[in-house]
């Protein structure tokens, strides 16, 4: 009779059931034994948090650092989850802190010292023509303030919603909205003094 | 009118990809798991009873403890996923950045085709010999601990900061470039006492060829010769310094046409002459996004003459071929440039990309035999690249 049930009840409820057994799961191990929980984390979220992470910080040489530091901290703070079913957002919220504090240090010594180079990741893609473009955006894109900065890739890189973007970043919906378009506003006057890159931009709209 | 931040975001994301490659992550996923070994292991509950029990004297106390905090901690070193040990002498590959691992979490970085000798690793002590090429190294701050890359008579000794040291045998010309952090560079013909580069600091020389010991005369040291007399190369001097730090700045804000016009203000030639490789790439590349062609296309070649044969002079024939095709409309100009490049680095992404580019140029001029030709070569070198099926269909043709 147990089994009946079990086959009765519909497919994307035994999804969402079995995710949330396995959030309640992973958040259990990683209370009482992280090094056994680190494996299924990492094998679990290395790749919303790498693609999180390189997108935000586009494809930045301290890429493999920032994903470290998260995956610490997740285990670190794991017995301060409350709610498993959020394990998912909490984890990437985790994942754009920590590229805003960094992002934040570098802002810091850009005020002080000497400017440093825009670097890249040794895995971005090779084509001179497309890393030119990704480099010339990605500099762009260091100009705005971190906050704006890391708004502005989670809604018009990462293609986000306004309520993602408010979850990830702890805002009422209204606030991410307004921060969205001060960023947007703010990457539209600086892309308005780089006509070439625009044009780099509008000349692969007209190819596409 | 500008592109919507919609239309830059979606190309910029499809550019950028879903992040690192296979290797990057399974090099990742064991960093990960050691410093999760590192500092979530249990540890050991102390026995209470027993230590009640057992009166131990304190200067015994005292000395156990001395002797677990000196004991040696094992600190290893990767490259290609394999431990490495001392003397071992490692090169990247011909288009590739590879990475030096070390278990504290220190990286050194090869650029394309470097090449290094791990001279030195005890708990204590980390050493590295550069060969030839450029290392960029990222080191963790440990108390006690030093690392130093030596390059020539050169020796950069370093705390824990990022920097990155370039060292030409052939020239034997050095450059080191701090991004962050502190490091005293030694030897050659500097102060017994070294330099002291703090984060922004740069340091070019360029040491003295030593003279072949002839029979029974004893060879002069070093310190005593004098330094080639290349003026441009020697310690700069603040305001050179500031200049060349300040069009650079400029160049990676992206205020391309300001830093043109401030290279033209201290003497657009004269720097093609003094500045190191990268901010000569960075010059080049302002002038190129300024739309100034001709600026562009001299420091492009003052690149490829200065620093032959490096990553740098590589690029630039890419760069070249760029300017003759979309700038100057000189197809001819540009296929030249992309054999060139070929030459020199016939395998690797660029190369990819070069010969997708010259099978479009050559289609385009109606040179359909040649077309073909680099399509069965592109097939050779990148079977799977991102233009093979194009590749395919010109050969089926």
């Amino acid at each position: 009779m147990i089994r009946s049930a079990v086959l009765e009840i519909a497919p994307e409820q035994r999804r969402v059931a079995s995710r949330a057994h396995q959030n309640a799961e992973l958040a259990a191990l990683m209370r009482s034994d992280p090094v056994a929980a680190a494996p299924l984390l990492y094998a679990r979220f290395t790749g919303p948090v790498n693609r999180l992470v390189w997108r935000l910080l586009g494809a930045d040489p301290d890429h493999n650092d920032v994903v470290q530091q998260v995956f610490y901290r997740v285990l670190k703070q794991g017995k301060y989850l409350r709610d498993a079913e959020k394990l998912d957002s909490w984890v990437q919220t985790i994942a754009a802190n920590t590229v805003y504090e960094l992002l934040r240090r570098r802002q810091v010594r850009r005020i002080f010292l000497r400017d440093l180079p825009t670097e890249a990741h040794a895995d971005l893609v090779r084509d001179v023509e497309v890393r030119d473009m990704l480099l010339r955006t990605k500099a762009l894109i260091e100009r705005l303030p971190a906050k704006e900065r890391i708004v502005f890739v989670l809604y018009y890189v990462e293609g986000r919603t306004l309520a993602e973007v408010a979850e990830l970043r702890g805002y009422s919906l209204a606030t991410a909205k307004r921060k969205v378009g001060r960023a947007n506003k703010r990457f539209q006057y600086l892309l308005s003094k780089n006509p070439e890159l625009a044009r780099l931009f509008r000349g692969d709209q007209e190819a596409a | 009118m500008n592109p919507s931040s919609e239309e830059v975001g979606e190309q910029f994301a499809s550019a950028l990809g879903e992040g690192p490659n296979r290797a990057t992550l399974a090099a990742q996923r064991v960093r990960v798991m050691e410093m999760v070994q590192r500092s979530f292991r249990p540890r050991p509950r102390p026995n209470l009873r027993a230590l009640a029990l057992v009166a131990a004297p304190v200067a015994v106390v005292a000395l156990a403890i001395a002797v677990f905090a000196t004991r040696e901690r094992a600190f290893d070193a990767r490259f290609h996923g394999e431990g490495i040990a001392v003397d071992a002498h490692i090169v990247a590959n011909e288009g590739l950045f590879e990475p030096l691992d070390f278990s504290d979490g220190s990286r050194i970085m090869l650029e394309p085709r470097a090449a290094a000798t791990l001279s030195e690793l005890t708990p204590t002590r980390a050493g590295l010999r550069l060969d030839g090429g450029k290392v960029l190294a990222s080191i963790h701050k440990h108390p006690g601990m030093t690392w130093t890359v030596s390059a020539g008579p050169y020796a950069v000794h370093v705390v824990g900061t990022r920097f990155s040291v370039a060292w030409s045998a052939g020239e034997r010309s050095l450059e080191v470039l701090v991004h962050e952090g502190r490091v005293r560079v030694s030897g050659g013909d500097l102060p017994a006492a070294g330099v002291m580069l703090d984060t922004g600091g740069r340091l070019e020389r360029r040491a003295a060829t030593p003279r072949p010991e002839s029979s029974g005369e004893p060879s002069v040291p070093e310190s005593s010769k004098n330094p080639e007399p290349v003026a441009e190369k020697n310690i700069e001097t603040e305001p050179v310094a500031s200049a060349n730090a300040a069009i650079s700045a400029l160049a990676v804000k992206g205020k391309y046409k300001e830093a043109l016009a401030l290279a033209e203000k201290r003497g657009f030639e004269r720097l093609t002459n003094e500045l190191p490789e990268n901010d000569l790439l960075l010059l080049a590349n302002a002038a190129r996004y300024s739309g100034d062609a001709a600026r562009a296309r001299l420091a492009l070649l003052k690149l490829r003459q200065r620093f032959s044969g490096r990553p740098a002079a590589n690029l630039a024939a890419l760069y070249l071929a760029k300017i003759a095709e979309d700038m100057t409309r000189e197809p001819q100009e540009a296929v030249r440039w992309l054999r060139t490049f070929l030459q020199s680095s016939p395998s690797g992404d660029l190369a990819a990309g070069a010969r997708a580019s010259l099978m479009s140029l050559y289609l385009r001029s109606g040179n359909e035999d040649a077309a073909r030709a680099i399509a069965e070569e592109y097939l050779r070198h990148h079977a799977n690249g991102p233009h093979a099926d194009e590749a395919r269909a010109l050969v089926r043709e």
